[in-house]
Formats: structure tokens, C-alpha cells, sequence
């Protein structure tokens, strides 16, 4: 028996502690080897057109993935995909939303969609995660 | 075969702000692309001396969670989706030594140009 929840169910926000700024976009490229200068170079990323340095998308996919361990922290991820439908320009101060978008009882799996975005902002990125909640009673 | 560095996943954990013991990011991964001949590829096919990837899509299928200190092979193959606008996709699988598939994901790039248009 799964413990899964009703289709609809929103979950808290979840917001970052701190914006996002070119420091913390800096650590990441360092982590991830994610260098390009679209993240880490302003005068390259004015040149392309945006206001600034953009946050990596990936990045924002792995803040997802923090969310989901915020929401569901015994659930298996089974798949995760997002589109980056606006860029986040740093600083940016982000919130997580959730909601349950789906639920396959037969499976015993479920999928969350989460939004990031910046409030008062189009979403910058909507994700869809496909999630095992652990069996009860094993 | 590359090995999971346990130091590079904490400093991978510890840039998504997160320090939670142990945890090795879904997205880690991606720190695979940055390998010089995967690099080279992606550079060339994009022709990023005159233009820059721009992230559109991204998706990971998660078979088995990767482990610190675990031996992986990555094998990626990237090619061009369509020319205009440019765009490119990187698809990629994690496999164990045994040659058991852990992850698997999938990348979408469009390639802007370095000077925005007027």
C-alpha cells in the first residue's frame, strides 16, 4: 500500500533564504563546470540581448529537486523534466510552488508540478516530477 | 569509467545551497558535460564561437540514484535539431561498471547569437 496524495494537492511554498546572485551562480558553474559566460559574464550577456547575467537552467532544475526533498523527503524520484520559459536574470529572489498534478494509483507514483519563478513574475520554469512514495506497512 | 567524487558531489550539493550529508544532487550529471571531449563536441556543433547555448528543455529519467565514490561511464550523444533557429540536443546515460543504466537525460539548446540583433 502506497501513501499517496490527492490529486490537487498544493504544497507550501518554498522560497530561498537568499536570492540568487552572481556569487552564488559563480559557485554553481564552478561545481558543475557549467562555465558558459551567458551565467558568469554580464558584458556577454548584455551583448546577447539579456539585462544581465542569467541563471542556469540546470541550476534551477536542482533546486527543484531540493524542493521535492523539502515536500517529499522519503519519495523516490523517478523523473524529472522542466522548461526554462523565461531567463531569471541575478539577483533573483525565487519561490517554489507544488501542486499534485497527477496521480497513478496503479503505479503507485504520482506527478508533482512545480513553478519557479520571482513573484509578480511569469513562471521562469514549470517541472514535472514523477514521484514513488515509500510503501506503508513494509 | 569516472568516479563519482564524494568532495565534488558535497561541493555540487553545497552550490545548490543545500548541506544535507551524503546527498548526491539529481542534476550532478551534469558536471559530465564539462569533460573536454564532450565539451569539444557541443562547441563545435553549436558553433559557440559565434553564438551561446541557450537551456530550453532538460530532462532526467532516475533508474537507480548515483552514490558517491561509485564508478560510472557517461555516454553522451549530441546532435543538431534544427537550423533556425539553431538548436541542438544532448542526450546521455549513467551506467554502472556492469553497464547498468542509472540515469538517463536529455538536454535542449538553442543557440543565440553573442550580439542580440537591434
Amino acid at each position: 500500500m502506497t501513501n499517496l496524495p490527492a490529486t490537487g494537492t498544493a504544497l507550501p511554498a518554498w522560497a530561498l533564504h537568499t536570492p540568487i546572485d552572481a556569487a552564488w551562480v559563480r559557485r554553481y558553474a564552478a561545481a558543475s563546470g557549467d562555465d558558459n559566460p551567458l551565467h558568469v559574464d554580464p558584458a556577454i550577456a548584455r551583448a546577447a540581448g539579456f539585462s544581465g547575467p542569467i541563471v542556469p537552467g540546470m541550476m534551477l532544475l536542482g533546486l527543484c529537486e531540493r524542493a521535492i526533498r523539502a515536500w517529499y523527503p522519503d519519495a523516490e524520484i523517478q523523473r524529472l523534466a522542466g522548461r526554462f520559459l523565461q531567463p531569471v536574470v541575478t539577483p533573483a529572489a525565487l519561490t517554489l510552488t507544488g501542486r499534485v498534478a497527477l496521480v497513478n494509483a496503479m503505479e503507485g507514483t504520482f506527478i508533482l508540478r512545480i513553478v519557479v519563478g520571482a513573484p509578480n513574475a511569469p513562471p521562469a520554469c514549470m517541472a514535472d516530477a514523477t514521484l514513488r512514495p515509500p510503501q506503508i506497512g513494509t | 569509467m569516472l568516479i563519482l567524487g564524494a568532495d565534488e558531489a558535497a561541493a555540487f550539493a553545497d552550490a545548490l545551497g543545500s548541506q544535507r550529508p551524503g546527498w548526491v544532487p539529481l542534476i550532478f550529471p551534469a558536471r559530465w558535460l564539462a569533460l573536454p571531449a564532450i565539451r569539444a563536441a557541443v562547441a563545435e556543433l553549436a558553433d559557440l564561437a559565434n553564438g551561446l547555448a541557450l537551456h530550453e528543455t532538460q530532462s532526467f529519467e532516475i533508474d537507480a540514484p548515483l552514490l558517491p565514490n561509485a564508478a560510472y561511464t557517461f555516454t553522451a550523444t549530441i546532435r543538431r535539431l534544427s537550423e533556425n533557429p539553431p538548436r541542438l540536443i544532448v542526450q546521455a546515460v549513467v551506467a554502472t561498471a556492469d553497464g547498468i543504466a542509472c540515469v538517463r537525460f536529455q538536454a535542449g539548446l538553442r543557440i543565440v547569437p553573442r550580439t542580440a540583433p537591434p
